[in-house]
């Protein structure tokens, strides 16, 4: 594509191409401030999520272990009872949640405050439980974070190069060509005056 | 009307298109932290309608900074960024909400208004991920 924009050369379009090369720059330096940011919180979501799917792999390996050992104890049908005689109360909400305009999915777990008390082991394996739950949304929140801001950084880098290499570039290149045919027009016009003007003082010479 | 006016056209178009949805996110409205933590699922609106939950976590901890002043801090805290106040520099208007902000840091100083750089920023949003938002205001 040409460097140049194929416009009019007239002052008007000179100052409406100004007038969007102001509106370019300014495009350009929110968008790469939005940027930055954006890469500095997916950097943090990397983190976090690596971070969480390590506690997931732990608490995982935890639960287990309290799940057999309640298991061996109680019998298998242990959690069944548990499961038929409790309210479950613990919840999760599913919504959205915004990072900087980016919107990704995201879970608030809420824990049953007053929880009776089970039998001896019970308690610590449903608190073990609670805590693997909350991880995993936490986990999942993290990833599908990660997922939306990449995907998003990958739309506003293609929109800031457009507007650092292609855009911004030819509207100042535009710019420039046409003020230089501006002066051009002018030097023609004063070499035109200083024409008529010698050819008016030869005449009036001659007569 | 030719190929390249056309294009311009667009350009331009899509350019002022670009200031609009950057902050099609921003609230409704705003609603004081106590209201907020005495509804079940604390969220808000945003001008493009969606509905953002808020972390309770968040709001507990701006709670415990601001003490008996928490009623008057609405949430989320608005975090303006104006390029005309340089690269990197952000600030928050709200006297309430810049004060909880100044606690979090550990900054004193600071009048009614609170100037932020690019590493407080990161660690305020580190903190505070649903909590805030970051506006830009062109000129």
């Amino acid at each position: 594509m040409s460097s140049l924009l194929r416009v009019r050369p007239t002052k008007i379009e000179l100052i409406r191409l100004k007038r969007r090369l102001t509106l370019a720059h300014k495009v350009h330096r929110i968008l790469r401030e939005r940027l930055t940011i954006l890469v500095n919180e997916f950097l943090a979501r990397v983190r976090e999520a690596y971070r969480l799917r390590l506690q997931v792999n732990k608490f995982i390996g935890d639960v287990y272990k309290r799940a057999v050992l309640v298991a061996s104890t109680y019998g298998s049908g242990i959690f069944d009872y548990y499961q038929s005689v409790t309210r479950t109360k613990t919840t999760a909400t599913i919504g959205l949640e915004n990072i900087m305009g980016v919107k990704t999915k995201t879970a608030m777990i809420r824990k049953f405050e007053n929880a009776t008390p089970l039998y001896p082991g019970l308690d610590s394996f449903r608190e073990e439980a609670y805590k693997l739950i909350e991880a995993i949304i936490e986990l999942g929140r993290a990833e599908q974070a990660v997922y939306a801001i990449g995907r998003e950084i990958e739309r506003i880098k293609r929109k800031v190069n457009a507007l650092q290499y292609l855009v911004i570039p030819r509207l100042e290149n535009t710019i420039r060509y046409l003020m230089m045919k501006f002066e051009e027009r002018e030097r023609e016009e004063k070499a035109r005056l200083k024409r008529v003007k010698s050819v008016l003082e030869r005449r009036r010479g001659g007569s | 009307m030719g190929v390249d006016e056309f294009y311009t056209d667009l350009l331009e178009r899509a350019l002022r298109e670009e200031l609009r949805i950057v902050n099609k996110y921003i609230p409704y409205r705003r609603e004081n932290l106590c209201k907020l933590l005495e509804m079940r699922t604390p969220y808000y609106v945003s001008r493009d309608g969606t509905i953002s939950l808020l972390d309770r976590k968040e709001l507990l901890l701006l709670k415990e900074l601001l003490g008996e002043e928490a009623c008057k801090l609405l949430v989320p805290i608005i975090i303006e960024y104006k390029p005309s106040l340089g690269e990197a520099t952000y600030i928050v208007r709200d006297e309430v909400a810049a004060k909880a902000i100044a606690r979090l840091l550990g900054i004193r100083n600071f009048k009614k208004s609170l100037t932020l750089y690019r590493a407080n920023l990161y660690e305020v949003r580190a903190k505070l991920r649903t909590a805030t938002l970051i506006v830009f205001m062109p000129e």
